[in-house]
């Protein structure tokens, strides 16, 4: 489980997280929901330690991996890595890289954690070339290989920051499909994006943010049966009161 | 280890098209001018003293005709300085900037993230001494083509180390004296290791880091070379120690610049450093 206590992180005057506490567990699809500027990406990049927090406590497994409580000393890095794979909005590769290229360095660096058979899959599955350079992809197609990037790595959660961001109709199905296929199987997925609609049905948890809080945490299909909601239908009364 | 020497390897091959450039540059502008000048210089020759060719009659080596054209030689070797200079930030700033985030997955590698700062390090060393190695070479591709477009008559064989005194820039990049050029490698060193921590800083402080930057960098610039000026004031006689003791000090202080630069970059990509 990815626990995240009492979180804090101040950006010069704005204080946009101001004790968040949530937990992301294995199996379920957990939705982080905000408005813009709300912190969900901070979040994100704060348990991969890509931002340090002013306070509180990330724990993946049981382990504490805050940058300001452990720094990156000894295997802190590898640990994460085997743990967590981390989907950013846009592939974080060079632009100049060509993607058989940008495939090989994750094989290479990522040894174990790669699973190139799952790679291969999945780039059939979308239907991707390895000859361009990553710099003359689509947003479509650069998003379909950014998914390729995180969920090729054998880890037991992901995170994917606005993998629906800026993309056409059919890209943004084909990758919502991902989610009904066996590579996100057992995983703990924490996701942010704006377009809930598309993955409505397969989330189980989200998790509002408001205000560098937690405003709300529930249980998607508990809401529909019990007060027949949507969460889009929460996110209506949380955010416009 | 492996991870360390991928990562030197990806750096290097990063830069690989622009150092070859550079490597092109220099050996294209040097050869061209011994070229141009030696021609010249056999064409006044003949011209004045026609087929009366005499044993020794007003000689020049490679080394008078690389002193007679200090600039031209020393142009491509400037750029090369110039550009390796610029590239100790780039080489940090271009996995944050531009259409990639290459910092994210630089940072997320299973590694320990000291390693990008040694493999950074050890690139940028490789590029400096390859760049050298290729000036040692081309000193000798010189000397070669002089000796064969200028008759025996009107030449006067060089040592090599005058191939190298030859060039007021090339004689101070590549000192004679080993003592003098671990001394200027590793004062380069340091100075490269500062650049690398002030880059870290200023991405660990956003937008205060650049104030911060900019305060360490003027601090490894005062403090160090202060300390090697200081002895131009009469400090260091006025305080009543030997010469020994005056380098040992200036050795010290460097050394432990280096140490803090190294500490401080490598804490600031463990800790601080933020996408």
């Amino acid at each position: 489980m990815i626990e995240i206590l009492n979180l804090r992180k101040r950006f010069f005057r704005k204080q946009v997280l101001d004790g968040v506490s949530f937990a992301v567990e294995p199996g379920l699809i957990t939705c982080l929901a905000g408005l813009n500027g709300a912190g969900k990406s901070t979040i994100l990049k704060a348990i991969m330690g890509l931002v340090p927090v002013d306070g509180g406590s990330i724990r993946i497994d049981g382990r504490e991996t805050a940058l300001h409580l452990t720094g990156n000393r000894g295997q802190l890095n590898r640990y994460r890595a085997h743990k967590v794979a981390f989907i950013p909005d846009r592939p974080a590769m060079p632009p100049s890289m060509k993607m058989r290229d940008a495939l090989r360095f994750m094989a290479d660096f990522y040894g174990d954690v790669w699973n190139g058979e799952k790679a291969r899959d999945m780039m059939a599955f979308f239907e991707l070339g390895e000859d361009e350079r990553l710099g003359n992809l689509s947003k479509g197609t650069a998003a379909k290989f950014n998914l390729v990037l995180g969920l090729a790595l054998e880890t037991p959660y992901v995170l994917m920051d606005e993998p629906f961001s800026g993309i056409d109709l059919f890209s943004r199905e084909a990758i919502a499909d991902v989610f009904s296929t066996g590579w996100l199987e057992g995983r703990g997925v924490l996701i942010t994006t704006h377009e809930i609609r598309e993955v409505e049905h397969l989330i189980d948890r989200v998790v509002l943010l408001k205000d560098g809080v937690v405003a709300k945490t529930f249980d998607s299909e508990e809401m529909r049966l019990a007060e027949n909601k949507s969460i889009v239908d929460v996110m209506r009364e949380v955010y416009r009161p | 280890m492996k991870a360390l020497l991928k990562l030197i390897h990806f750096e290097v091959r990063r830069f690989r098209w622009f150092l070859f450039g550079l490597m092109a540059l220099t050996a294209l502008v040097q050869i061209a001018a011994t070229v141009i000048f030696a021609l010249d210089e056999r064409t006044a020759r003949l011209s004045l003293y026609g087929q009366d060719l005499k044993p020794m009659r007003d000689p020049m080596s490679v080394y008078h005709l690389m002193t007679r054209h200090q600039e031209i030689y020393a142009l491509p070797v400037m750029i090369c300085i110039v550009s390796l200079l610029i590239y100790a930030f780039v080489i940090w700033y271009r996995d944050w900037l531009g259409r990639g985030t290459f910092i994210y997955r630089l940072l997320m590698l299973p590694q320990p993230r000291a390693y990008l700062y040694l493999a950074k390090l050890a690139a940028m060393l490789l590029f400096i001494f390859s760049l050298l190695s290729l000036q040692l070479a081309l000193l000798l591709v010189i000397e070669g083509i002089f000796s064969a477009i200028m008759p025996a008559e009107f030449r006067l064989e060089a040592r090599f180390a005058d191939l190298v005194a030859g060039n007021e820039l090339i004689a101070f990049l590549l000192p004679i004296s080993p003592k003098v050029f671990l001394q200027y490698y590793g004062m380069g060193i340091v100075l490269l290791l500062a650049a690398f921590t002030a880059s870290l800083l200023e991405r660990s402080r956003r937008p205060a880091g650049i104030v911060l930057a900019l305060a360490y960098a003027a601090a490894m610039l005062v403090i160090p070379f202060g300390v090697i000026l200081a002895g131009a004031t009469g400090l260091y006689e006025s305080l009543g120690l030997y010469i020994h003791e005056i380098i040992w000090i200036a050795v010290g202080v460097w050394l432990a610049g280096g140490a803090i630069a190294a500490w401080l970059g490598i804490r600031a990509l463990n800790k601080n450093v933020s996408v």
